[in-house]
């Protein structure tokens, strides 16, 4: 039960009929508050839209309490009729509560905001163009910008900010390492389960470590943990920024005349370009471990001769070549999360958008780099 | 019986472990405009979510028409915070939604209204506070001020018995400001909608207000509740005297002054 003012009433009630001369007369009676208004408000729609008549009468007389949704309803009854080219009047209304249709008739009390003039299909379609080409040209600006920022920071050293760039290296790189050890050394583990069989048809047992070690150190290893970061890293940038932006912090930073890519953006690429590579080290390191876990077991070989094969199989290049994506991969991963983050505007929920975006980016920026290196490293014979 | 439509009794509450207000007691008739007022963290929007359940309570009782407030549960709760229209200091609007559809969400929820109905009532809760244009826009599309009267239109969704509106006015220019003060005047003789308003500013409420509580930060509490004129003119309490001297002379808000409050 709720309060008794409310649960002992009954519903509003309507009554449709004649008014003598041709017209429609309507008899509402009751209370019309909101949250009984349902029942009487459809009702009386469907009888305005099935008669159809240029003359409905409202009759009020017994109306017991109307408040300000009741109000709405005999005005929305109105412009029902209005767009039928039809009139309606409203006749007996309570005194005491004509009050309440005044307060929507004339609410002049509070100054009315003027409403902007809404555009056009032509100049929307013409302004959305124009935004996807400004997005473009802002992200390859924004790119340069941050380039040019890293160069100016390897130069300056003095000028970064190296206790928030060691701040977001340890948020980004340090809290990620177990969950690079354990998908990185599952991934080995699977890869070697998967291969040992048909290895073992061809009695080429031994080229299991050829196989891990190289996709780890040249493909898997820098890959795994670029994906791994643009999840955990790239979005929590975008959201950190983001969050700052709409929060009018970022305009703080600019009438302080800082510049907000040197403050915020720098530090944060710098520390994503010093933590992908070594986070990419101990993904080779737990995918080999996981290829060496099944080669043991499944095979019954000797760490030895594993280490001994890696030691035949792998080069040098092979190394660095990997490094050399993943320093890539966490600039792109750092860059396109700030740039994201940066670019958010509007409320709260624009902060959501823009994390997505900058995880989505990302992937697709590292698999088009991946791809890139991949036919550069062939041509150049690495 | 007493016409109280709101009574909080010695209510304490506070964060954590930290008590901001202690034995708070006050009653709201019905119908009246009653006013929350005190410095600025003095703990008045405290005070505003301590009575909802929001924040926790150390003792005490709310009781909102006849009903215990604290105690309730689940639907029972449900059922008596939608006859409470709130709004919060920042708006809290819904960011995702337009403000047509802010206001219409208590109306989906606690009424069977169709979808048009409800837009309808919407439309006219806008309208009401001079944002009949803006049904389709975005909160982050608006104004600071408009989104405090777009949050005000949704808490009169349900056209409830008591609105409680934390700093209605400020951010506002005077003469909307003013424009507000004469609306909720209109709402409360012509609806009886009872008026729990919480400010920090003087001058816009002392017009239309019935009866006012004083809280203050060092006392944890109320410092006094009655008749803001009675108060303004012959209270000895020096808090008061302070708070009333400072407000109502220079109605600009001398930061360093505000601070001096607290001794
Ligand atoms: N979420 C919170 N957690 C802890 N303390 C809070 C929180 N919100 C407010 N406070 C503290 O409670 C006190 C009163 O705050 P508040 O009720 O917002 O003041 P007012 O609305 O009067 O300006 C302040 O000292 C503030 O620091
Ligand atoms: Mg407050």
């Amino acid at each position: 039960m709720t309060s008794p003012a409310i649960a002992d009433v009954a519903d509003p009630t309507i009554r449709e009929g004649s008014d003598g001369a041709g017209g429609l007369l309507l008899e509402i009676a009751g209370r019309l508050e909101s949250r009984r208004l349902h029942g009487i408000w459809t009702r009386a729609t469907k009888v305005l839209t099935d008669a159809r008549k240029d003359r409905v009468t409202v009759d009020a007389a017994g109306v017991t309490y109307c408040d300000s949704s009741g109000a709405a309803m005999l005005r929305d009854l109105e412009n029902q009729q209005r767009e039928q080219d039809g009139s309606l009047e409203l006749r007996n209304f309570p005194d005491e509560f004509s009050a309440v249709l005044d307060l929507l008739t004339d609410s002049e009390e509070v100054q009315k905001e003027e409403c902007p003039i809404a555009a056009c299909w032509p100049e929307m379609v013409g302004r959305a163009a124009v935004t996807v080409a400004r997005d473009a040209g802002m992200l390859v600006g924004a790119i340069g910008e941050i380039f040019a920022g890293v160069a100016h920071a390897i130069t300056h050293p003095a000028s970064v900010r190296w206790d928030s760039m060691f701040r977001a290296a340890q948020r980004a790189g340090v809290n990620s390492l177990p969950v690079v050890l354990l998908v990185s050394g599952l991934l080995g583990m699977i890869l070697a389960f998967q291969s040992a069989p048909i290895l073992h048809t061809y009695g080429a047992d031994i080229v299991l470590a050829n196989m891990i070690g190289l996709s780890f150190l040249r493909e898997l290893g820098p890959l795994m943990t670029a994906v791994i970061l643009t999840a955990r890293s790239g979005s929590a940038f975008a959201a950190e920024l983001g969050t700052m932006k709409i929060n009018e912090e970022v305009d703080a930073l600019h009438t302080m005349g800082v510049d907000p890519v040197r403050f915020l953006v720098i530090p944060r690429v710098l520390a994503a370009i010093i933590m992908t590579p070594l986070l990419t080290v101990f993904a080779n390191l737990a995918g080999i471990v996981g290829g060496f876990i099944v080669w043991s077991g499944s095979l019954d070989l000797s760490l030895p001769a594993y280490l001994n094969q890696l030691e035949v199989a792998l080069r040098p290049g092979d190394f660095y070549t990997g490094l050399v994506k993943s320093v890539v991969f966490g600039t792109l991963i750092a860059g396109i999360g700030c740039i994201r983050g940066m670019q958010t505007r509007g409320s709260a929920s624009a902060v959501g958008q823009s994390t997505t975006s900058a995880v989505v980016s990302g992937i697709v920026l590292i698999a088009l780099a991946d791809a890139l290196f991949t036919i550069v490293f062939h041509y150049l014979e690495l | 019986m007493s016409d109280a439509i709101l009574q909080v009794r010695d209510l304490s509450a506070g964060y954590d472990e930290r008590l901001i207000l202690e034995h708070v007691s006050f009653e709201v008739q019905r119908g009246e405009v009653f006013a929350v007022l005190g410095g600025s963290g003095c703990g008045k929007s405290t005070l505003l979510k301590a009575i909802l359940g929001l924040v926790r309570t150390f003792g005490g009782e709310v009781t909102f028409d006849g009903q215990d407030l604290l105690s309730a549960h689940g639907r029972e709760r449900q059922a008596l915070l939608s006859r409470l229209g709130v709004t919060y200091q920042d708006g809290a609007l819904f960011g995702s939604m337009t403000l047509a559809e802010n206001v219409a969400v208590p109306l989906e929820e606690h009424t069977d209204l169709s979808s048009r109905e409800r837009f309808s009532i919407a439309q006219a809760k806008l309208e009401l506070v001079g944002l009949g244009g803006f049904t389709t826009f975005l909160p982050s599309e608006i104004s600071g001020g408009m989104r405090k009267r777009a949050a005000i239109a949704r808490a009169m969704a349900l056209d409830p018995p008591m609105l409680m509106l934390d700093e209605p006015s400020a951010g506002l220019d005077p003469v909307t400001s003013a424009g507000l003060d004469r609306l909720i005047a209109r709402l409360a003789t012509i609806l009886g909608t009872t008026f729990v308003i919480v400010t920090h500013e003087l001058p816009s409420i002392l017009s239309i207000m019935d009866r006012c509580i004083l809280l203050d930060r060092t006392a944890r509490g109320v410092v006094e509740i009655g008749d803001p004129k009675v108060m303004h003119a012959e209270s000895t309490n020096r808090i008061v005297r302070d708070f009333f001297d400072r407000r109502a002379e220079d109605d600009d808000l001398d930061p360093v002054r505000t601070e001096r409050t607290t001794p």
